[in-house]
C-alpha cells in the first residue's frame, strides 16, 4: 500500500515538474519587434554567413529598475560639464544649464546641447569620422558603469541640405553619430532600452548622448530554437523592407537579448528580458538591394 | 474602434504637473487597421499595426493633461479630408500622425476606390495657407527619405519631423514625444529623442523653412518650440538627417 502511495506521489510530482517546465518555456510575444515596412513572406532566404552553435537553452533575465538619487544625477551632469540642480519632472530627473539639458530615466539618460545638436548650418571645425570616433570612444568609456561594455560601433554621418529660393542645393556634414552595441554583465543586449549613441560636433565636442543600459537579474533557463529554425521562423513571419522582396540573404547572425524602451518599462516592476536572434538581411527586389536588421524571438514557445 | 472628438483642455489637474507657457492645439491621428488595403507605394498588401493607436492616445492624454487642446482621429476616421483647408489638422498648431508611411508620403487606412490605401503626397496640400498649422510630426516609415519633395507643401508650415528609415511599431513613442515636449524641448529635439529612445535602428529627420517673421527678423524654425506660432516667410529650406 505504502509503495503504491509513493508511486502516486511521484507521478503527481512528475506532473507538477513537467507542468512547470512547460510554463517556464513559454514566454510572451515581444510585440515591438515588428517594423512597419513591407512584409514579404516565404521568399527564397539563403544564408551567407556561418550560423553559430548555440546551446538548447538560454537564461531569461528580469529588468531591475534603478531609480537614481538626485545627487547621483547631479554628479552625471557635472561629469558632462554642466552645473545646476536636478529637478523632478514627470517622474524623471532633469538638469538644465543654459542650452544643455540632461534627462535621467533611471537606467539611462539623454544629454543634449540643444544649440548644437543637429544644426542645419556649416560647422567649421568638424573633424573626420576617425578623429570624431576616437573622441566618441573616450566619452563613451567614461560613462559606462561597471559591468557594461561595448560590443561594436556603427558610424552615421549627420547631413544637412539647404535649398535656396532658386532651388540651388548645398549638402554638407553637420556631425558624426556613433551607435554602440552593448553587453551588460557579459550578456549581449540590443533594442531601444540597451544602446549608446554619441553625437560629436565641431572640434570633437559632445553635441548629444543617449545612453540606456539595464540592470539584469538572472531567472530560469529557457528552451530556444536552433539558428536554422530561427531562419525558418523569419521566412514564415516575413522579411520587412521598404520594398517588396524577390529574395533575401542573411549576412550576419548572432544571439542577443532584446531590451524594450526605457519609457515603456518605467511603470513596470519587472520586465522580462528575452533572447532574440539578430540578423542582418540583404533584401533584393529587381536591381535594388537593401540591408535590414531583423529580430527573431529565440524562445521555443511564444504565447 | 473608431472615435473622433474634440477634447477640451483639462485645467483642473494641471496644478500639479508642468504646463507650458501657453496652450497649443494638436491634431492626433493613429491608424492600426490597414488590411486588406494595398500599399500605394509598392502595390503589395499593407499589414495591420498593433501599437500606433496606443501611441497616439498616449500622446493625446499627456498633452491634454498638460492643458493643451486636441482633436483626435483613429483608424477609419483618419481620412484625406482631415488635411483639407479648414479641416481638422489645419485648425491646430501641430499634427501628429502615427501609422504606415513610404518615401512618397504617409498612408491612411482609407480606400482610394480601387483597394489601394489613400496617401498624403508632396504637393497635395498647401499646409498652413488658411489654417494655423505650423508643424507636422509623422511617426511613419521613410516619409522624409526624399525630404525636399515636400517643399511644395509648405505655405506657412514651419517643419515636418519624421524618419528616413523604416521604424518599428512602438506604443511608447507617443509617450516619449509628449514627455519631451512637456519638458520644454524644441519640437525637433523632442521628436529626435522620442524616436531614438524607442527604436535603436531608426534615423530621425526634419525638413523645414528658414525666413523672416512679420517684423523682418530672421527666423530659423529648426529651434521652434510648440509656442513659436509666428508667421515665417520662406527664404530657404533645410533638412537634417542622421
Amino acid at each position: 500500500m505504502r509503495w503504491k502511495l509513493g508511486l502516486a506521489m511521484a507521478a503527481i510530482t512528475g506532473l507538477i515538474v513537467v507542468s512547470n517546465v512547460a510554463k517556464q518555456n513559454s514566454v510572451p510575444e515581444i510585440s515591438e519587434l515588428g517594423k512597419r515596412g513591407v512584409v514579404t513572406k516565404n521568399i527564397p532566404l539563403s544564408v551567407r554567413t556561418s550560423l553559430p552553435a548555440v546551446p538548447s537553452t538560454q537564461r531569461l533575465y528580469r529588468l531591475v529598475q534603478n531609480k537614481r538619487s538626485l545627487v547621483e544625477v547631479e554628479k552625471t551632469a557635472r561629469d558632462l560639464g554642466m552645473s545646476g540642480k536636478a529637478n523632478e519632472i514627470d517622474g524623471r530627473f532633469m538638469v538644465r544649464d543654459g542650452s544643455n539639458s540632461l534627462t535621467d530615466y533611471g537606467s539611462g539618460f539623454w544629454y543634449l546641447d540643444e544649440q548644437n545638436f543637429a544644426q542645419a548650418q556649416k560647422r567649421p571645425g568638424l573633424q573626420d569620422a576617425n578623429s570624431s570616433g576616437a573622441a566618441a570612444n573616450r566619452i563613451a568609456a567614461r560613462f559606462l558603469p561597471p559591468g557594461v561594455s561595448i560590443v561594436s560601433v556603427e558610424h552615421h554621418e549627420g547631413k544637412a541640405t539647404i535649398t535656396d529660393a532658386n532651388g540651388k542645393e548645398d549638402i554638407f556634414p553637420i556631425g558624426h553619430e556613433f551607435r554602440y552595441r552593448l553587453s551588460v554583465s557579459g550578456v549581449p543586449v540590443v533594442g531601444p532600452g540597451a544602446q549608446l549613441r554619441v553625437y560629436i560636433g565641431a572640434n570633437n565636442e559632445l553635441d548629444a548622448m543617449f545612453f540606456a543600459a539595464p540592470s539584469l537579474r538572472p531567472e530560469k533557463e529557457l528552451r530556444i530554437i536552433t539558428p536554422a529554425a530561427a531562419i525558418d521562423r523569419l521566412q514564415r513571419r516575413g522579411v520587412t523592407a521598404s520594398q517588396l522582396a524577390d529574395s533575401a540573404e542573411v549576412t550576419e547572425f548572432d544571439l542577443a537579448y532584446y531590451v524594450p524602451p526605457i519609457i515603456s518599462t518605467l511603470d513596470e516592476q519587472e520586465t522580462l528580458i528575452q533572447p532574440v536572434y539578430v540578423m542582418k538581411v540583404q533584401v533584393s527586389h529587381g536591381d535594388s538591394v537593401e540591408t535590414v536588421t531583423e529580430y527573431v524571438q529565440a524562445a521555443e514557445q511564444v504565447d | 474602434m473608431t472615435k473622433r472628438w474634440i477634447a477640451p483642455s483639462i485645467v483642473v489637474i494641471t496644478c500639479c504637473i508642468p504646463v507650458t507657457a501657453s496652450a497649443a492645439s494638436f491634431y492626433v491621428a493613429g491608424a492600426n487597421l490597414y488590411s486588406p488595403l494595398r500599399n500605394p507605394y509598392t502595390g503589395g498588401p499593407l499589414s495591420n499595426l498593433s501599437k500606433s493607436v496606443v501611441s497616439a492616445t498616449n500622446f493625446n492624454d499627456l498633452m491634454t493633461a498638460a492643458g493643451h487642446t486636441t482633436v483626435q482621429s483613429y483608424n477609419s476616421s483618419v481620412v484625406i479630408s482631415d488635411w483639407n483647408p479648414d479641416s481638422l489638422a489645419e485648425g491646430t498648431d501641430l499634427a501628429y500622425f502615427t501609422g504606415h508611411g513610404a518615401p512618397t508620403g504617409w498612408i491612411l487606412p482609407q480606400d482610394n476606390g480601387s483597394g489601394i490605401a489613400a496617401q498624403v503626397k508632396p504637393g497635395m496640400f498647401n499646409f498652413g495657407t488658411d489654417g494655423k498649422l505650423r508643424w507636422i510630426t509623422l511617426d511613419a516609415c521613410q516619409v522624409l527619405m526624399n525630404a525636399s519633395t515636400w517643399q511644395s507643401s509648405f505655405s506657412g508650415l514651419h517643419s515636418i519631423t519624421g524618419a528616413t528609415t523604416l521604424t518599428n511599431d512602438s506604443g511608447a513613442r507617443g509617450t516619449a514625444y509628449a514627455n519631451n515636449l512637456r519638458a520644454g524641448q524644441t519640437i525637433k529635439n523632442a521628436w529626435f529623442n522620442a524616436l531614438i529612445s524607442t527604436d535603436s535602428l531608426a534615423g530621425p529627420a526634419i525638413y523645414g523653412i528658414r525666413g523672416q517673421n512679420i517684423g523682418g527678423t530672421s527666423v530659423d524654425t529648426i529651434n521652434d518650440y510648440i509656442t513659436s506660432t509666428q508667421w515665417v516667410s520662406e527664404l530657404s529650406w533645410y533638412s537634417v538627417t542622421f
